[in-house]
């Protein structure tokens, strides 16, 4: 197969000259793990790092951020919505990653958009990393299941540019506009390349949305929640978990910020109103309430699943509760009759 | 006007009225005349307490009876309402809306019997529906009216009360949970009144708000006394953060409350109403 190859070192240079204009994010090292950072320099790629520990959200939509802002000036009280603008590059994110973005798309971009999340995603191109090339850090990685939701190692269809590894060079695919223009100042040559053997994954069908809305009622929810502690970080470590939450501070200043932070499905107030009523109130309710949103709800509002398979909750959960295993419990409940 | 809906117009507290014992009545006057709401009855609106936060509240008033003001009912209950109950009238606070679907008025009309049961402060969604039938007394049918709290100090809206009552075809139902000295009105729930009332369900039509609990009960005493779940017409409420369908909180089944709602029939909840 004849692509076009480009080298590490002149993908490190590329990015050394994006550097000025743009922010950059990418897989670095960290002490225990490797993580999506803004970078400094091209040095600080992980070039063989696997799954990121974190997702790629919170440069989309951070952990926390002012969405309106009050000062008192001459004029009175005013009111702004500070938006960011700045180009950035995700770079080295993975299809999964890629996918999470149209996942979140769907919701955050529809009529209203979400104005914050909208002017950084218009600001973003995404240079992804193919799953399954030859190097380390190929992938799969442990948990991963991209296939289930749709998905697929080679996905080119939700980034902008699509790099696969052979080694030190990597097959280029611009896929969009915006790609082609971030690579134009890349060199690349054409060179003869085997395709590359498709993976090997364990097949986990998806159960239609008629099993999960036959299982709202299972004791199933009940014994998942005897496990879950409650500790949220399945919520923080996906990449496509959105809910936030909202409230005010004052700044010694007198300016007042409104910030919006991630919240989560999982916490036992999340959904508890003033006056204490709380339509959520046990584990077992807020566990079912996780994954209907992701299998049920969802995908009957937006057309596909709140889940890319990156399977980092798999592995992060204290007390192993696996997703796969919870979509596996519907499929085999839908084969027994009722 | 502006195109980010998470950013409130400001207004100006016009009139702060005592409604009950914690619950105020806030009118607000737009800044920016070009922020007036258009709006329809059971849509609501997010107030902001500026400094500590937003909550949502049902729009109080029919857009008719407004006078451009956006009318919120709040109850004296969280972090945020206690921030507005401290605030003096001509105190500037933040406006977002409208949000939400309406009452179906149009379906109300013609000669079907309309039964309105709130509860609390469960009645503040209900009265511009209330007010646009008196408004267009001879485009609606009889009406009954089903008024309760715990106390007749929580009873909102009490001084229209006679108002309300004295309207062609309608019937006034007043009742507290508990008097106390003063009052020589009914005394019991309002579902206890409800089946000694028994209305029919033969073209009729209920619609309801008020504490969960209360729902809860008035849906079972509907259902007992023959009412289809498609005769039935609620409002709910949840915890909210952005009335857009972005902040992942207020679903009931696959629908949002802040944008397939607040208003439903009960046929189209009833499968995934973990609330009750």
């Amino acid at each position: 197969m004849n692509q076009e190859i480009i080298s590490r070192q002149e993908l490190s240079r590329w990015l050394e000259s994006l550097l000025p204009a743009h922010t950059i994010i990418a897989p670095v090292h960290r002490e225990d793990r490797d993580a999506f950072a803004i970078i400094g320099s091209a040095g600080e790629v992980a070039w063989d790092a696997g799954r990121t520990a974190n997702p790629a959200k919170e440069f989309f939509f951070p952990a926390s951020e002012t969405i309106v802002r009050w000062r008192t000036g001459p004029a009175g009280l005013q009111v702004e919505a500070p938006l960011a603008t700045r180009p950035q590059v995700l770079f080295g994110a993975r299809p999964c990653d890629g996918m999470a973005l149209d996942v979140l798309d769907r919701l955050l971009l529809a009529d209203p958009a979400d104005p914050y999340y909208r002017a950084r995603r218009a600001a973003t191109t995404v240079v992804a990393w193919a799953c399954g090339g030859e190097g380390p850090g190929a992938g799969p990685f442990e948990g991963c299941f991209c296939e289930t939701v749709g998905g697929g190692p080679a996905d080119r269809r939700f980034v902008d540019v699509l790099l696969t590894r052979y080694g030190d060079d990597y097959a280029v695919d611009a896929v969009t506009e915006k790609g082609r223009q971030l690579l134009s100042g890349a060199k690349t040559e054409p060179r003869e390349l085997p395709a590359l053997t498709p993976r090997d994954t364990p097949e986990l069908p998806m159960p239609p949305p008629a099993a999960w809305r036959a299982q709202f009622d299972a004791a199933f929810w009940t014994e998942l929640a005897q496990r879950c502690l409650g500790c949220r970080t399945c919520t923080y470590d996906c990449p496509v978990c959105y809910c936030f939450d909202a409230r005010d501070r004052a700044l010694p200043d007198g300016t007042i910020e409104r910030l919006r932070c991630w919240d989560s499905c999982q916490g036992m107030q999340c959904f508890a109103i003033a006056g204490g009523h709380n339509p959520r109130p046990t584990q077992a309710s807020r566990q079912r309430q996780r994954y209907m949103h992701k299998f049920l709800y969802y995908p009957e509002r937006e057309g596909v699943a709140l889940c890319v398979g990156c399977g980092r909750c798999v592995v992060d959960c204290p007390v192993n509760i696996d997703i796969r295993e919870v979509i596996a419990a519907i499929a085999a409940a839908e084969r027994v009759p009722a | 006007m502006n195109d980010n809906p998470f950013l409130p117009a400001l207004a100006r507290l016009a009139e702060i009225r005592d409604l009950a014992t914690g619950i105020k009545l806030f009118r607000c006057e737009f800044i920016d005349k070009g922020a007036e709401l258009h709006y329809r009855p059971g849509q609501f609106g997010f107030l902001s307490a500026i400094g500590v936060g937003e909550s949502p509240f049902g729009l109080a008033v029919s857009a008719a009876r407004s006078g451009g003001l956006a009318e919120f009912a709040v109850q004296r209950i969280g972090t945020v309402t206690d921030a507005l109950h401290e605030l003096q009238p001509g105190d500037l606070v933040g406006v977002r809306g409208p949000m939400g679907n309406c009452f179906p008025m149009d379906q109300l009309k013609g000669d079907r019997r309309i039964i309105i049961l709130g509860g609390g402060i469960g009645l503040a969604p209900l009265r511009p529906v209330i007010q646009e039938i008196l408004d267009h007394r001879d485009e609606y049918g009889p009406l009954e009216l089903f008024c309760a709290a715990r106390s007749p100090e929580l009873l909102v809206f009490r001084e229209e009360f006679a108002e309300w009552g004295a309207a062609p075809r309608t019937t006034m139902h007043v009742t507290v949970d508990k008097g106390n000295e003063g009052w020589t009105g009914q005394v019991g729930l309002i579902t206890q009144v409800l089946a000694q009332v028994a209305p029919s369900p033969g073209n009729a039509v209920a619609i309801t708000c008020g504490p969960p609990i209360m729902i809860k009960f008035v849906l079972k005493e509907l259902d007992r006394l023959g009412f289809a779940p498609e005769q039935v017409i609620m409002t709910l409420e949840s915890k909210m953060k952005c009335g857009l369908g972005k902040c992942g909180r207020c679903n009931v089944g696959d629908q949002y409350i802040c944008q397939d709602g607040p208003v439903f029939r009960y046929d189209q909840v009833r499968e995934f109403l973990e609330a009750f």
